[in-house]
């Protein structure tokens, strides 16, 4: 929750900061396989218009902001409505639907 | 010559004597037809006396074979039903109070000399012994009749202590019943005995002791591979079923104009949702519990079926018994008889999975035959997985919400996503209609005709030196370009009124439809909110107000 609010607050612009993101998420999911990691993580963007939401991508480590009306690239445009909404901090995508995290790190998986 | 008069006559021979076949195969073809007539008659007799001669043969089998098992019934357990009959008697008379106890002994000992085996007789003797206060003698009785069939013994004992307000000694056999039950294949008795406990008949101590076991039974089910994914799926779409249809001609323009109106039709349905599961869990939980009176008869009945039901021992016979009354019944048609005995055994037989009969009871009382009191019950014992599907429906409807709404005139197409873009798609459209208004005027030309109109009028001119030649030429080429013109002129103003109207009316279709889409996308946020709200109140029920305490009292909403 936190390496994920981490870049919700502005580190985007820092490569060094993404890599340590991307360290914090995996010893998060150590137990878990590459394959059952999730595929991306959806949120809000803070940068404004037109911007809408951002990507983490954990296999390349990429940050991507999209515009209103930008598609997100494969399962992750199912996820834009849920990542736009107050509710959930972010959502993450995996190849068999959303998990969406709340504020408090309680999930629901759709 | 004499040629001709032999073919003459030869012919009117032939011609006679081919009449003459002509008609015998005419009326051999008759003849046959009426054959085949006949024999497909015959043929539908034959199989009807066919049929109607088997199903004779049936009915006279069926009788027959009634008669032996019956015969059977009566040798080996004709003091059964002796004994069922002096159980219910027994059972009113100590509701009555009017007979003495010695008769009672008398009745019952006869009992287990007369029909060994049989559950009931050792049980009413330990009935009859508890009366006297004979404890020796109640005791050895019991045993005999938990041996001869626990599961009966157990739950008889609980109904008739029940009866005589026992309490705590029902609740000892209850607790027994319970260890007989498999959670996944429940009987009838038990819908009934929940229903009757969560009502209160039994006592406030009945529901801890029900929950405890029904606690028990869902831990062992939870370990199965998959069962909590089964229960969340099950919730899930008993609380989808409760999404209420859209309402027509909220939105009427964007309805028209928007081919995402599907997708934000059933958003707001959804969205209308939560307020829905609200209620319905309110309505549930507020409110007082009232008795239905029936459930006391249910509960008495449940006595009366136990005593005057077959025995297991019987049960094969008992079963072949009817299914043959029902082949004589049905006149010895075995197909129909196969039907109806197959109907009557999916009927008794019915079990109920204890998770399914939890959701049906809390989402669909009526079917169920839930009281308000069951339901309380159900949705207390299953809370943690009503509120994860809860939250899976919530962001499943979410999920859908349409973040942008396109908007289609004509073959023009725009994007409503925040609400301001008004001005923009107005323009755009405005813009669309000018640019396709040129191509239309220019593919109707004119441009030629005019071209011919100066040439005309260039040959008029030449005539000044040319002479009269040249102007009655350049006359025939001017009009002639100018008909031209004129019959072009009258589709160009058709054109220009047309797209005239159409730039006029874009303004307010695009005002329309940027209104409608923020007053859908306020609605959408207004219901969405509720969705907090619901999870709230599912959260704040705690199981132990509804499984260890008296009913009647109305919930606290929120703690």
């Amino acid at each position: 929750m936190e390496a994920v609010r981490r870049l919700d607050a502005g580190a985007v612009h820092d490569a060094g900061a993404v890599e340590q993101v991307v360290a914090a998420i995996h010893a998060e999911f150590g137990d878990l396989t590459f394959v059952e990691l999730p595929l991306a993580w959806v949120s809000r963007c803070c940068l404004g218009e037109p911007y809408e939401v951002h990507t983490l991508d954990v296999a390349g480590a990429i940050v991507e902001h999209y515009k209103r009306g930008q598609p997100l690239p494969g399962p992750a445009e199912g996820a834009r409505a849920l990542a736009l909404h107050p509710a959930y901090a972010f959502i993450e995508v995996h190849h068999d639907g959303f998990v969406c995290v709340r504020a408090d790190g309680s999930v629901t998986r759709t | 010559m004499a040629d001709q008069l032999i073919s003459r006559a030869d012919l009117s021979g032939i011609e006679r004597r081919l009449s003459a076949v002509m008609g015998e195969i005419s009326s051999l073809a008759s003849d046959q037809e009426r054959m085949a007539t006949a024999l497909a008659r015959f043929h539908g007799e034959f199989v009807a006396f066919v049929a109607a001669d088997a199903k004779q043969k049936q009915l006279q089998l069926a009788e027959t074979r009634l008669v032996k098992v019956r015969q059977e019934l009566e040798e080996r357990f004709g003091f059964h039903g002796e004994v069922r009959r002096r159980g219910t008697g027994i059972l009113q008379a100590l509701d009555a109070g009017v007979v003495t106890h010695q008769s009672v002994q008398d009745a019952t000992e006869e009992m287990m000399i007369s029909a060994p085996g049989y559950w009931l007789a050792p049980a009413l003797v330990a009935l009859a012994a508890w009366i006297r206060d004979e404890r020796p003698l109640a005791e050895k009785a019991l045993g005999e009749a938990l041996r001869r069939d626990d599961y009966k013994t157990s739950l008889y004992f609980a109904l008739v202590l029940r009866r005589h307000a026992r309490r705590s000694a029902a609740l000892a056999w209850l607790g027994r019943f319970y260890a007989h039950q498999d959670p996944t294949a429940l009987d009838r008795e038990f819908v009934v005995l929940l229903d009757a406990v969560a009502g209160g008949i039994f006592g406030p101590e009945a529901r801890a002791v029900t929950s405890a076991h029904i606690t028990d039974w869902l831990t062992h089910l939870s370990e199965r591979v998959g069962f909590v994914e089964e229960q969340e799926r099950r919730w899930a779409e008993a609380i989808w079923a409760l999404t209420p249809s859209p309402l027509p001609g909220r939105y009427p323009t964007l309805e028209r104009v928007s081919p995402t109106w599907d997708k934000l039709k059933w958003s707001l349905a959804a969205g209308h949702l939560h307020g829905r599961v609200r209620d319905h869990f309110a309505g549930i939980f507020e409110g007082p519990v009232t008795h239905s009176p029936r459930l006391q008869e249910d509960v008495d009945g449940l006595l009366t079926r136990l005593v005057s039901d077959f025995d297991d021992q019987e049960l094969p016979l008992r079963a072949r018994e009817r299914e043959l009354e029902i082949v004589v019944e049905e006149g010895g048609d075995l197909d129909a008889a196969r039907r109806r005995n197959d109907a009557e055994q999916r009927v008794f037989a019915e079990k109920h999975d204890f998770t399914a009969l939890l959701t049906n009871a809390a989402m669909h009382p009526a079917t169920a035959g839930a009281s308000r009191a069951t339901q309380r019950f159900a949705v207390a014992l299953s809370k943690a997985w009503v509120i994860r599907a809860y939250d899976r429906v919530t962001a499943s409807a979410r999920a859908a919400y349409p973040t942008e709404l396109v908007v289609k005139v004509e073959g023009w197409q725009g994007v409503i996503r925040t609400g301001n873009e008004e001005g923009a798609l107005t323009q755009s459209l405005d813009t669309w209609l000018r640019q396709r208004e040129e191509e239309e005027l220019a593919k109707l030309g004119g441009l030629l005709a005019r071209v011919v109109m100066g040439l005309g009028a260039a040959l008029i001119l030449l005539a000044l030196v040319g002479g009269v030649p040249l102007l009655i030429l350049g006359a025939i080429v001017l009009v002639g370009g100018w008909i031209s013109w004129s019959s072009t002129d009258t589709a160009r103003k058709g054109v220009r009124k047309k797209y005239e109207a159409a730039r006029a009316d874009a303004p307010r279709v695009i005002k329309a439809a940027v209104a409608e889409a923020v007053d859908a996308r306020a609605e959408l946020e207004r219901e969405d909110a509720r969705a907090e709200e619901t999870h709230a109140y599912l959260d704040a029920i705690s199981p132990d107000q509804y499984t260890l305490t008296r009913d009647a009292e109305p919930r606290a909403v929120i703690a």
